[in-house]
């Protein structure tokens, strides 16, 4: 049986098997590089309802799936008078957001309050590499009520692998909602006066008593001073 | 409000240990948490394996094992590994030899890959004769099995490294099964469980590797809850020197060039695959006899398999 008749084409293969070596040094261990299903870069959030005045924290989470890349750029739009920003980096100018990817060295990290987009773009220090990490969060505070989807603009957000090769990934919004209830500041009930009987239920009584009282003491003071005499 | 993702998924992990990639795809719909945790377990297993059972760190069991010159009390589970290679050792009269480190070593094929020995062939050549002569045979060693006790003979170690990373693959297979559906590959070697994200079985690519290191793929097969193992001579070949001697001549093989093997668990599938390749053509039937399936393909390129293997 010859071999050669049996070739098949790799596609459609889940895997493939190969000569290996037994278990032998050296014993390198290289950093894991996670990968999954198509390259990706998604919003997430465990707060997805919250009242006026509540706070929730969004993640940004690139997968670049088993492709390398240099650098990625995300563009997220939101509406700016449903949803605030809040800003995490008081030293810089601007509004920034939490950029918490320690691979990357980022090179873009602005929130536009006045026309409701959030940038961030980062590159790698090295060679490409895959990403499949959260890169990012941001700190949302409600402004007013209704429903507010965080987008990622397409047509400004990239990942780019070698040679400026673009990645194509696909994009997952993300939908706040914003309740009317208003949060406010808790009231703690004191124990009230106890009630006076007359003085609480007539106020007119009370002025009237006073100025008696008043009246009374001026003239005692008058009387002592010609008694003094 | 958010939608919860309920759909299943492929999540996959890879990562570069001995030499190798390890990588693990699971398609599930449990929650991605739960999924990742469960992958870093199962590439833990691996760590765990060359820590307890590596011939190279003196501080693992295997080492003290071959240091030892009188009965060595060994773990359970070291016992059970030595005597699944003493059995797959005599099922295959010898093709598969957890006992070669000698013949292995004098090649330079040890802890920092010496190879410059390989510049001298007459020299080797007479070393291994010698070795061959006079070194003990894998059935003078004598286990224990009450006290849990392997006695090695005089000048003799155990390598577990032709079922290492079958049996490693073998325990994150038990973490992973939950899962239902998933697939391991470290380097070459395959466990397939369950269906891939068509719902149908995974599907595994033959790789043959010629002389020339020239590779393609001349089978696929799907693989239902089974473990796929392979092994070649030209695949990291250094000048006439592969790993897969015949322990018998001391000699690497050199009438085949690439063994693969089906098995129900990985370290099977490990240890038969190295069986097959050094046994040759006999291999096959060894493997009918073992239940097993597997196919050959010798210098010549011609393909010799089991009845079930697939066409």
């Amino acid at each position: 049986m010859n071999l050669l008749d049996k070739v098949y084409a790799q596609s459609n293969l889940d895997t493939l098997a190969a000569p290996t070596f037994p278990f032998t040094p050296p014993f390198e261990e290289q950093p894991p590089a996670t990968t999954t299903d198509g390259a990706k870069i998604s919003l997430n959030t465990s707060k997805a309802t919250l009242k006026v005045g509540e706070k929730t924290t969004v993640t940004i989470r690139v997968e670049s799936d088993d492709i390398e890349i240099n650098t990625y750029k995300i563009v997220i739009s939101y509406d700016p008078t449903k949803l605030g920003v809040i800003d995490k980096d008081a030293q810089t100018s601007g509004t920034q957001i939490s950029f918490t990817d320690t691979y990357f060295t980022d090179n873009a990290n602005l929130a536009s309050e006045q026309i409701g987009t959030i940038e961030i773009a980062a590159t790698t220090p090295s060679s490409a590499v895959t990403v499949n990490r959260n890169v990012a969060d941001i700190e949302f505070e409600g402004r007013a009520t209704g429903t507010v989807t965080l987008e990622i603009m397409d047509e400004h957000s990239s990942l780019t692998g070698t040679n400026n090769t673009n990645i194509p990934a696909s994009t997952v919004p993300l939908v706040i909602t914003i309740t009317g209830d208003t949060t406010t500041p808790t009231i703690i009930p004191t124990p009230g006066l106890p009630k006076s009987g007359i003085l609480d239920e007539s106020p007119v009584l009370t002025g009237i008593v006073g100025i008696l009282l008043v009246m009374t003491g001026i003239m005692l003071a008058i009387r002592y001073r010609k008694v003094g005499k | 409000m958010i939608q919860t993702v309920t759909r299943p998924r492929i999540i996959e992990q890879e990562r570069v240990f001995m030499n190798s990639k390890l990588n693990i795809k699971v398609f599930s719909d449990a929650e991605r948490d739960e999924i990742e945790k469960k992958i870093d377990e199962a590439f833990s297993k691996f760590r765990y394996i060359v820590n307890r059972f590596t011939r190279f760190e003196e501080t693992s069991e295997l080492a003290k094992l071959n240091d030892s010159k009188k009965a060595f009390e060994a773990s359970k589970e070291l016992f059970r590994l030595v005597r699944f290679s003493l059995d797959v050792a005599e099922e295959t009269d010898g093709a598969f030899d957890p006992t070669i480190i000698d013949l292995i070593e004098a090649y330079g094929y040890k802890k920092g890959y010496d190879f410059s020995v390989l510049e001298d062939p007459e020299k080797i050549r007479k070393e291994i004769d010698t070795l061959v002569k006079d070194r003990p045979n894998f059935r003078d060693i004598k286990l224990n099995e009450k006290a849990s006790t392997i006695t090695l003979a005089k000048n003799q170690r155990i390598d577990l490294g032709g079922i290492g990373k079958g049996y490693a693959m073998d325990l994150a297979r038990k973490v992973l099964l939950p899962l239902k559906n998933f697939l391991i590959n470290a380097g070459g070697d395959i466990y397939a469980h369950g269906v891939n994200k068509e719902n149908k079985p995974w599907t595994a690519g033959l790789l043959f590797v010629d002389e020339k290191g020239k590779s393609e793929v001349i089978r696929k097969m799907n693989l239902k809850n089974q473990a796929l193992a392979s092994s070649g001579s030209w695949a990291r070949k250094v000048k006439y020197f592969h790993h897969l001697l015949n322990p018998k001549t001391g000699k690497p093989c050199s009438k085949i060039l690439q063994s693969f093997v089906v098995a129900k668990s990985a370290i099977l599938a490990d240890a038969y695959s190295t069986a097959l390749f050094v046994a040759g053509r006999d291999g096959i039937k060894l493997l009918e006899r073992k239940e097993l399936e597997g196919m050959l393909v010798d210098k010549e390129h011609t393909i010799y398999k089991t009845k079930g293997f697939v066409n």
